[in-house]
């Protein structure tokens, strides 16, 4: 756009913005300033009530914001808003604060629509949802039976899911490995009670080994080697110097590829295994950490009412969108897992949500951004002097 | 409290130094103070890309991260709002920086943790970062509401002050609003809804309507302007409760607690 063209723009759009002052009567300004007042006091009560709720935890925030009283705190903010544009001419003509204005309508409308309360208003619309259930899927064959909190059926998914493969990408394990030290006792009952605490050692530094008489120095460690994609190429080496009554030993050992745990029995420190089992049988420990994801995939084959099977992956970002229903995998344990549950929350309010939010950002953008920099525009051609604000 | 010994933390330090410098340097208005403050910003930039460097990802996971951002961004913001907006206070801005980058440099954990999965989101990244630009922004506002309240000048300077934060809060409220919709939009995509009602999200909440109280006070004719300049220290003093108290007490633990 051509500067001529920018200045013709913000011309336009202010005189269609521009207050007129003069021209409203008393009871109009008088009208204004009441809804003015009513605004300013439902704002600031919803400022001190999240101030409250912010105090009271999630959850009780939660209850506090949704109970009847606070419904109907909700219906009066809508009805401010709305009485705004209508009572406030200005409010009708700017784009940015009628759209602001609407933002908000649009945002508590689909807050409604979305929440336990707003049951009536669902029904009302044709909107038969669930609104918080899980579905459990499998690798043998599709599943729509969604179930409770107890798992409970408790109705039926408009499609049908199936597992089809469990993925998981991870960064690469901590390094080094932690190591412990393993005592094993046998309590008042005779049952053998096995307890381990981690060895916080540092190269080249001596530490005592817990419940033991024995020291310990790491002297070498070589880092265990991983694959691109973080599978464990190479385990780790540690070599230790060992001392008790006197004898020192050098010790190594290395991780085991395949076991979580690799073991060392320190009996070769004591003059016999009795000794050894009086102490507690200490053995080392080298513990594989387990990998901490970055990202864990569902890939899903999803069967709607045609019968024809799509393949789709949910993850922790990225939900399986079915109409109002969105599926999300908020869990993982294992690859090989036979099943998993899938949380489902039926929400027809958020697509009514989200465009209040886009309407309500560009109310705001225009209406503190772009509609200053068009008034900037109009001005340069007037010459208007502009004060600098100065500390 | 602790001394960062590596590279970055020197970084750290240098930034704080110079921009103590600029600040003293422009009080007195001497143009090399503004020599002083570009080598702090290019001290903090420094310490933020070596912050990135370590970490792997944009460093904007915690409270060290986004101390360190904030404080880095004064400089740039100082010279945008000198000539954008007209609205000057470049040696108060300096000082500002320093309360940012202060705790980074002796306060905070530098431990750096990988991303948990919810923290891969693509929107993130642009939540925290609006948030905190629109922070920077509002502690420049804040100096300006006081400027209002303390000065006892004549009118056209008190004047000034008005327009000065009416300008600054009007530049952040929509980063703010960003903010605290893309952070609603992500929960949606991740946590199963919008909103939670954890407390942080209140008293984002809170600054977010204290700014809109402002804004409406703004337009009404009855309102004074003392009103306007003390919101806008209200809702300073509620952003400094949402970054710092929110994210460090155990008060408020949440869906944020991460970002402590």
């Amino acid at each position: 756009m051509t500067a001529d063209g920018c200045q013709e723009l913000g011309r336009l759009v202010l005189s269609r913005t521009r207050t007129p002052a003069k021209n409203n009567s008393m009871p109009t300004k008088r009208a204004c300033d009441i809804l003015m007042l009513i605004t300013l006091c439902a704002l600031s009560g919803l400022l001190v009530l999240s101030i409250v709720g912010a105090f009271l935890g999630t959850e009780r925030a939660g209850d506090m914001f949704t109970s009847v009283p606070l419904m109907v705190f909700w219906a009066i903010l809508a009805a401010v808003l709305l009485a705004g544009p209508i009572t406030f001419a200005p409010l009708r003509r700017d784009p940015g604060l009628l759209a602001m204005h609407a933002g908000c309508v649009l945002v508590l409308a689909g807050a409604l629509l979305g929440t336990e309360r707003g049951q009536w208003l669902r029904r009302l619309l044709g909107f038969h949802v669930i609104r918080q259930s899980y579905l459990r899927i499998d690798r043998e064959g599709y599943s729509d039976q969604l179930y409770d909190q107890n798992k409970m059926p408790i109705g039926r998914l408009p499609v049908s899911v199936k597992l089809d493969a469990l993925r998981l990408d991870a960064y690469p394990p901590a390094s080094p490995w932690p190591m412990h030290i393993v005592i094993t006792h046998m309590d008042e009952s005779g049952e053998l009670q096995r307890h381990s605490q981690q060895l916080t050692w540092s190269l080249g530094k001596w530490l005592d080994v817990p419940e033991t008489d024995m020291r310990l120095q790491v002297t070498e460690y070589q880092p265990a080697k991983y694959e691109v994609d973080n599978a464990l190429a190479e385990p780790p080496i540690i070599r230790a110097r060992i001392e008790r009554a006197g004898m020192g030993k050098v010790i190594q050992f290395s991780g085991e590829r395949r076991q979580p745990n690799t073991w060392l029995s320190l009996m070769s420190f004591y003059d016999n295994p009795t000794d050894w089992m009086r102490a507690g049988t200490p053995e080392l420990v080298l513990q594989r950490p387990e990998p901490m994801p970055k990202n864990y995939y569902a890939d899903l084959a999803v069967r709607g009412y045609d019968g024809e099977p799509t393949h789709q992956t949910v993850s922790v970002n990225n939900p399986l969108r079915h109409g109002c229903y969105y599926l999300y995998q908020t869990g993982f344990s294992d690859l090989n897992q036979p099943e998993l549950w899938l949380q489902v929350v039926g929400d027809p309010g958020w697509p009514v949500v989200f465009t209040g939010f886009v309407v309500l950002f560009a109310g705001i953008v225009w209406w503190l951004w772009i509609r200053p920099i068009l008034r900037a525009i109009s001005k340069s051609q007037s010459k208007a002097k502009i004060d600098t604000c100065t500390f | 409290m602790h001394i960062l010994t590596n590279t970055q933390g020197l970084l750290l330090y240098i930034a704080m130094a110079a921009y103590a410098a600029a600040a003293i340097l422009l009080l007195l208005r001497r143009p090399v103070g503004w020599v002083a403050y570009g080598l702090g910003f290019a001290a903090a930039a420094g310490a933020f890309a070596l912050r990135w460097q370590d970490s792997g990802h944009i460093p904007l996971k915690n409270l060290y991260d986004v101390m360190m951002f904030t404080g880095t961004v004064f400089p740039p913001l100082s010279v945008f709002c000198r000539f954008g907006l007209l609205v000057r206070a470049e040696a108060l801005d300096a000082i500002i920086g320093i309360a940012f980058l202060f705790p980074v440099g002796f306060m905070f954990n530098p431990a750096t943790n990988p991303r948990i999965p919810a923290l891969q989101s693509p929107l993130f990244v642009p939540h925290v970062l609006v948030y905190m630009l629109g922070y920077a922004i509002m502690a420049k506002a804040t100096v300006q509401a006081v400027g209002r309240l303390c000065c006892r000048g004549p009118a056209k300077r008190t004047a000034a002050f008005d327009r000065g934060a009416y300008r600054l809060v009007a530049m952040s409220f929509p980063l703010l609003t960003a903010g605290l919709l893309l952070g609603a939009w992500w929960g949606k995509l991740v946590w199963t809804s919008y909103w939670h009602w954890d407390p942080k999200e209140l008293w984002s909440l809170a600054t977010w309507l204290s700014l809109l109280i402002y804004l409406h006070c703004r337009r009404s004719r009855w309102a004074p302007a003392r009103l306007s300049a003390g919101l806008v220290i209200v809702s300073m003093t509620l952003i400094a409760i949402t970054l710092l108290w929110a994210n460090l007490s155990t008060l408020f633990s949440g869906l944020h607690s991460y970002g402590g």
